[in-house]
């Protein structure tokens, strides 16, 4: 599809117009069918290009007969401001078509502080932000994606939510719609399909005090699980993007789910049970990636790729099948599976690891089971490599911190050093970046009910840092507290949350992740006029308080979650589901293979 | 080595100069083309390309030099098989020497269209001043070495890589003598004695 002579206009007067053209080598060539989906990533090109679970939905709808999947992605503000200006409607990439003509709209949820630009693609594309003022003549606006386990914040606005895994749950919707006449028809059949919640079917209601008091309508709504990973649905091709984007690599994905269950970490719980892929499938599928993408690098995604109970078997077949030139990355690799033969192969310069909390007593807390040993071992291994860099990642206000625990920090880099200057041989100096985040409890994991930590706890953290390493080859950074805590705002959010990102947005809030995009005295003015205290959603929840997501059923049991948060403050570790099933639920509905 | 030649149309002429290039290294292995590697800590395929041409001008004349055993014929062909929407290779020619393409091609003509009737002996040898992005003036009038009126619209030749951009002059001229859908295309790569590039080769 040709772009009109006025947009090819605009084009040449904004900041990297290839994110607006499509035509990406690797494109799938499309014709308007009887569905016409378009899957939406609510950022940036650069950004969407690299998600991976945005090609897997596209692969399940086009691959049902009589649908095809588009795509589109938030402008940059420059080019969103002239569509604006000129009149021109939010299209798609592929076929061009105004976002507004498609019968159905995807939004994938990945983070939270990406709701605004759900409502600003919306409305750049010229579509009531309100389901309520949505009528047959609007297309259905879905949503999914892991921040959809607590759908509630954008009840407001999206007509349909599907929770879990898309492989299965995708195509029953797509299959269903094709059926369908009309959008109420659409939305009530298709409840019968798992993950799927619709949330115009469901009340909340609410106690004096503001708590919920209960639910109406057919609840709780079960995830979509998809059983068979191995022979799940998986893009063939990708596209190779117009302009550098965040990752650059033909990516597979070696399994869903982690074994560990680090007791703050929502991704750990969610995407459970674990589900590797075969070995030799995920050779296939890299192979032929690479032949159809041209690219000099391959990513082995998982949320912990150490713990792949294949991981040698993989590298090694890989390293025979793929051109010689073709490096391998392993990113969230732990320190205890850092091995020799795993470092990665692409630049040596600097090496994340994700240590969370300074002294082994917090990591014990939060069930991050790794010792001291790993991880210096780890460490000298890959000096030796040739690293001269390394960035270490914490978090702020953990339950149970005391100052010790930051100290705990400090001493690590020392220690770090130290390993570091041992031998004399390595020449460079070792440049350290230290990056502290603040802790956000996120539903479905056992820290759901902790408080989040304040600004001027924060602030006195900070200082304990920077006292101790400023200067000394050592760089500090930690979160703006003010986005933290709208995150942690969202994270756990209700349906009360809807008008406040709604006036957020009118105030002009769009791209919250961006830092230089984010206005806090904006969101803190729509929360003002919204009659919305932020502190009743950062504070410590109760066990007994009904949640807004326990709408919403992840197969991990309540009790379970209680039971490591109650281990939590014991300080005792649960450790990896590898080393026994821990009796989180999903044994109840799935075969574990550890 | 080869020595090709490409277009960059039908969208493709959006695309930045670095991303030409990954997109350049990304098309030779889809191809299968085989090229040569730098030696060193971090090596990179030896692809040379011509001095960057403005984002959003379309061109029927890019140059880039490659490193490759791969025979002209074969070259183009692959090459043309596997490259993205909007680059084709029109020309291959194989060379052992290291022909500078980013140092020789210092001029380029271009097509443009839309402008107003003027009468070109007022723009030639004449001042001609662009603001540059820091908003200082400059005269470009020496490396505006040409202009014809022709079929449908003008035909000149600029500096190229050297301090002058197509986009800047021919919104110069539109704000001077008035235009609609003012578009330059470029047509030619030249050496400073405007030969075509590939005629250094012989």
């Amino acid at each position: 599809m040709e772009l009109s002579e006025k947009l090819y206009g605009i084009l040449k007067t904004v900041e990297k117009p290839a994110r607006y053209i499509g035509g990406e080598y690797g494109e799938r060539d499309l014709k308007p069918d009887r569905l016409n989906y378009c899957i939406c990533f609510p950022d940036v090109y650069e950004v969407a290009m690299s998600n991976l679970s945005i090609r897997i939905v596209s692969e399940v709808i086009n691959s049902v007969d009589g649908a095809i999947c588009d795509r589109c992605f938030a402008p940059w503000p420059d080019f969103g401001d002239k569509l604006k200006e000129n009149g021109v409607p939010l299209y798609s990439l592929g076929l061009k078509m105004p976002l507004k003509d498609f019968d159905m709209i995807g939004f994938t949820l990945q983070y939270e502080m990406s709701y605004t630009g759900i409502l600003y693609m919306l409305d750049l594309a010229g579509i009531p932000l309100k389901r309520e003022e949505r009528g047959e003549d609007f297309p259905i606006i879905q949503a999914g994606g892991p921040c959809a386990v607590n759908p509630e914040p954008l009840a407001d606005f999206i007509d349909i939510f599907v929770v879990g895994d898309g492989e299965e749950s995708m195509k029953d919707l797509a299959e269903l719609k094709l059926r369908c006449r009309t959008k109420s028809e659409f939305l009530e059949k298709a409840t019968a399909i798992q993950g799927v919640y619709v949330p115009s079917l469901i009340e909340v209601k609410y106690d004096d005090k503001g708590l919920i008091a209960g639910f109406s309508g057919k609840y709780p709504i079960k995830k979509s699980l998809c059983r068979d990973l191995d022979s799940g649905a998986f893009p063939k091709k990708m596209m190779c993007p117009n302009v550098e984007s965040v990752f650059e690599r033909a990516v597979v994905e070696v399994m869903r789910g982690c074994y560990r269950g680090c007791r703050f970490c929502q991704a750990g719980f969610i995407y459970r049970p674990v589900r590797p892929r075969k070995p030799d499938t995920l050779v296939g599928q890299a192979t032929e990636l690479i032949k159809a993408t041209g690219f000099g690098e391959v990513g082995l995604n998982s949320l912990s790729t150490g713990d792949y109970p294949y991981l040698r078997e993989l590298i090694s077949k890989l390293k025979s099948e793929l051109p010689s030139d073709v490096k391998l990355a392993l990113p969230s690799l732990r320190l205890d599976s850092f091995d020799g033969e795993f470092v990665q192969e692409s630049k040596k310069n600097s090496l994340t690891f994700a240590p969370e909390a300074g002294t082994q007593r917090l990591r014990d807390v939060i069930n991050k089971d790794i010792t001291e040993e790993e991880v210096e071992r780890g460490l000298k291994m890959a000096f030796d490599e040739g690293y001269t860099g390394i960035k270490l990642y914490f978090m702020f206000g953990l339950p149970t911190e005391t100052d010790e625990d930051v100290e705990g920090i400090c001493d690590i880099v020392d220690r770090i050093r130290k390993i570091y200057s041992a031998d004399k041989a390595r020449a460079r100096n070792l440049r350290i970046s230290v990056s502290a985040s603040t802790f956000i409890p996120k539903p479905f994991t056992p820290f759901q009910w902790e408080r989040q930590i304040s600004e001027e706890e924060v602030g006195r953290k900070v200082g304990i840092l920077k006292s101790r390493l400023f200067g000394r080859n050592t760089f500090v950074s930690w979160n703006d507290h003010a986005l933290s805590e709208i995150e942690a705002v969202l994270a756990r959010g209700d349906r009360r949350l809807g008008k406040v990102i709604l006036s957020a947005y009118k105030k002009g809030c769009r791209f919250d992740g961006w830092t230089e995009h984010f206005k806090a005295d904006k969101w803190n003015e729509a929360f003002r006029e919204c009659g919305v205290d932020k502190k009743f959603y950062t504070r410590e929840w109760g066990e007994d308080e009904i949640l807004p997501w326990d709408i919403i059923d992840v197969f991990i049991d309540k009790s379970f979650l209680k039971r490591e948060r109650k281990k939590a403050y014991a300080g005792e570790v649960t450790g990896s589901c590898k080393t026994g099933c821990k009796g989180c639920g999903l044994q109840r509905v799935f075969r574990c293979d550890v | 080595m080869i020595l090709f030649r490409y277009s960059k149309t039908d969208g493709a002429e959006f695309i930045s100069h670095l991303d030409m290039l990954k997109d350049l290294s990304r098309t030779f292995r889809r191809a299968g083309i085989k090229v040569g590697y730098s030696l060193g800590f971090n090596p990179h395929p030896l692809v040379y390309m011509s001095a960057p041409i403005g984002v959003g001008v379309k061109s029927y004349s890019e140059y880039c030099l490659v490193e490759t055993d791969e025979p002209p014929d074969s070259f183009k062909e692959k090459f043309n098989a596997f490259s993205r929407k909007g680059i084709k290779c029109t020309g291959a020619w194989a060379t052992d020497k290291k022909v500078g393409v980013a140092s020789e091609i210092v001029k380029a003509e271009y097509f443009v269209t839309g402008l107003s009737d003027f009468d070109p002996e007022e723009v030639v040898g004449k001042p001609f001043i662009i603001t540059d992005r820091n908003g200082n003036e400059k005269d470009v009038s020496p490396l505006v070495y040409k202009i014809e009126k022709t079929d449908g619209g003008i035909k000149c030749v600029l500096g190229f890589g050297n301090g002058i951009r197509i986009e800047k002059f021919v919104k110069n001229l539109a704000d001077r003598y008035g235009g609609e859908n003012v578009e330059a295309v470029k047509t030619r790569g030249l050496t400073s004695d405007e030969r075509e590039f590939e005629e250094t080769l012989r």
